[in-house]
């Protein structure tokens, strides 16, 4: 398998991004808009639709789109603060409302390699922009991890102690943003915003701290990656969906095999006792 | 210190606090006052910078301040952190945490200790009682050694043993460290310690004299 130099490009490009997307996507789901990512990924291919359809780059206007999008989406969240998931929802509309018609003016073909990604027909430029993605979300999560948490856990309090939370929230916000438009051709459209929840979802099952659940949902993603594009080089199907059927597989396992350990450990605990 | 001077405060042209003049000196115990809906949290808000006012002037010369709000964090019930991590967040600023790992860490353990938690310091925040995670905010407050704290309503949904160890601790950090407490609570007895108490009532703040009785709401 690694013997082919699309397979190995396609596992470089694997990796990084089994990375970037769960430490991008944390933070959304522990803000509770866990949909940011679905909205997102519409609009990216509404953005594809609008490129492919006025002969420009489609990478380029699938990362404008999303950019756009996640600053839309923040300012209906400022507006309608207790109607947080109202921004999610109108974005996620007019993305796939944008993306629907603007398919009329682009050839289907073209249009199919970003709805299920194409990491094997991966060039240079992506290449460039998913090393330069991964570098940028690596960076900023390991130096303002903390900033990060305080955020995510109290924002007023975290203000208050004098942490510049609007420009935390919007660096993190503008970071998803292009790591799904990026992730959009080499994944697919449709299967990212999965990849950003069911890592951490799997990871949630372990109960541990705020930065082992990090590590370990970073660990599903990449294994899910690994024997995602695996399976598809051997099997024939499509890396995205292939990579994301692994992955809510792990998420089914763990969903399973949680409840029947609390219960060895329950009992365990208290035969101890009567003993 | 923190100064008022004729601080006024709207919500959609609706008038909150009005004409508000005070003075809270370094090192005093405050105690706020007053009923539901009185402007108690918005006279904190304004003296924490999170509002500005509609008209007047504040001043507060504190640098290190920490804030522990009524509100229940969103993630208390599910977030995946444990004490120890959640305590050294109050250590986090603007600056990258990335070095002086030791001396954070050795921080957080002293506060743990003093607020009496180390015990819980690897139990996740999820699995603490009401009183346990109380503390575990008063602790996340207090690591960065701020020289003004703000404590919101600490003690609601606390049951009446929690309470007591929870006011019982507050008054002891205080003479300890000598930090500026502002306290906003329901109940007069929680501020027998206060060098002065405010009842903010019917958008007025007025100070309530020595030996005069307030009747919780």
């Amino acid at each position: 398998m690694f013997q082919s130099s699309i397979m190995v490009m396609a596992f470089v490009v694997g990796t990084l991004l089994a990375v970037a997307i769960p430490l991008v996507g944390s933070t959304a789901v522990f803000k509770r808009l866990s949909n940011t990512g679905d909205a997102l990924a519409h609009t990216s291919l509404a953005g594809v639709a609008i490129g492919l359809a006025c002969g420009l780059n489609p990478l380029i206007t699938s990362v404008i789109a999303c950019v756009v999008s996640i600053l839309v989406i923040e300012l209906i969240r400022k507006k309608f603060s207790k109607f947080s998931e109202l921004g999610v929802a109108v974005v996620l509309s007019a993305g796939i409302g944008i993306a629907g018609i603007m398919t009329s003016y682009t050839k289907v073909s073209n249009f199919d390699s970003y709805l299920f990604g194409s990491i094997l027909l991966i060039d240079n430029l992506e290449l460039y922009l998913v090393i330069g993605i991964f570098a940028l979300d690596v960076l900023f999560y390991v130096f303002f991890h903390k900033q990060i948490f305080a955020t995510i856990y109290n924002e007023e309090e975290a203000k208050v102690q004098g942490i510049n939370t609007s420009l935390i929230n919007f660096i993190q916000s503008l970071l998803l943003a292009l790591t799904i438009a990026l992730s959009a051709k080499t994944i697919g459209s449709l299967v990212v915003s999965s990849l950003i929840v069911l890592p951490i979802a799997t990871a949630l099952q372990f109960k541990k701290n705020y930065l082992v659940t990090i590590l370990i949902s970073i660990g599903f993603s990449l294994v899910s990656t690994f024997l995602g594009l695996t399976g598809s080089y051997y099997l024939d199907y499509k890396p995205g969906s292939t990579i994301v059927i692994v992955a809510v597989i792990f998420l089914v396992i763990c969903l399973l095999i949680n409840p029947l350990i609390n219960f060895i450990k329950t009992r365990n605990t208290r035969n101890k006792k009567v003993s | 210190m923190i100064e008022l001077k004729n601080v006024s405060f709207s919500f959609k042209k609706e008038p909150v606090l009005q004409n508000i003049n005070l003075i809270i000196n370094d090192g005093t115990f405050v105690g706020v006052i007053g009923p539901n809906g009185a402007g108690k949290t918005t006279l904190i808000r304004l003296i924490l910078g999170i509002l500005k006012p509609t008209s007047g002037r504040i001043v507060r010369t504190d640098k290190k301040i920490s804030y522990v709000s009524q509100t229940t964090s969103l993630n208390d019930s599910s977030f995946p952190s444990n004490v120890e991590e959640v305590v050294a967040l109050g250590l986090a600023t603007n600056k990258p945490f990335l070095f002086d790992f030791k001396s954070k860490k050795k921080r957080t353990e002293e506060v743990l200790k003093d607020v009496g938690i180390y015990d819980l310091r690897k139990k996740l925040v999820s699995e603490l009682s009401g009183g346990q995670l109380q503390k575990v905010k008063i602790a996340k407050a207090l690591v960065s050694s701020p020289s003004l704290v703000v404590l919101d309503e600490p003690d609601a949904g606390m049951d009446e043993k929690s309470h007591e160890k929870l006011i019982e601790t507050i008054n002891l950090l205080h003479e300890k460290k000598k930090i500026t407490v502002i306290f906003i609570s329901h109940h007069m007895d929680d501020l027998t310690n206060a060098d002065h108490i405010f009842l903010v009532e019917n958008g007025k703040v007025t100070s309530v004299q020595e030996g005069e009785k307030y009747v919780s709401i």
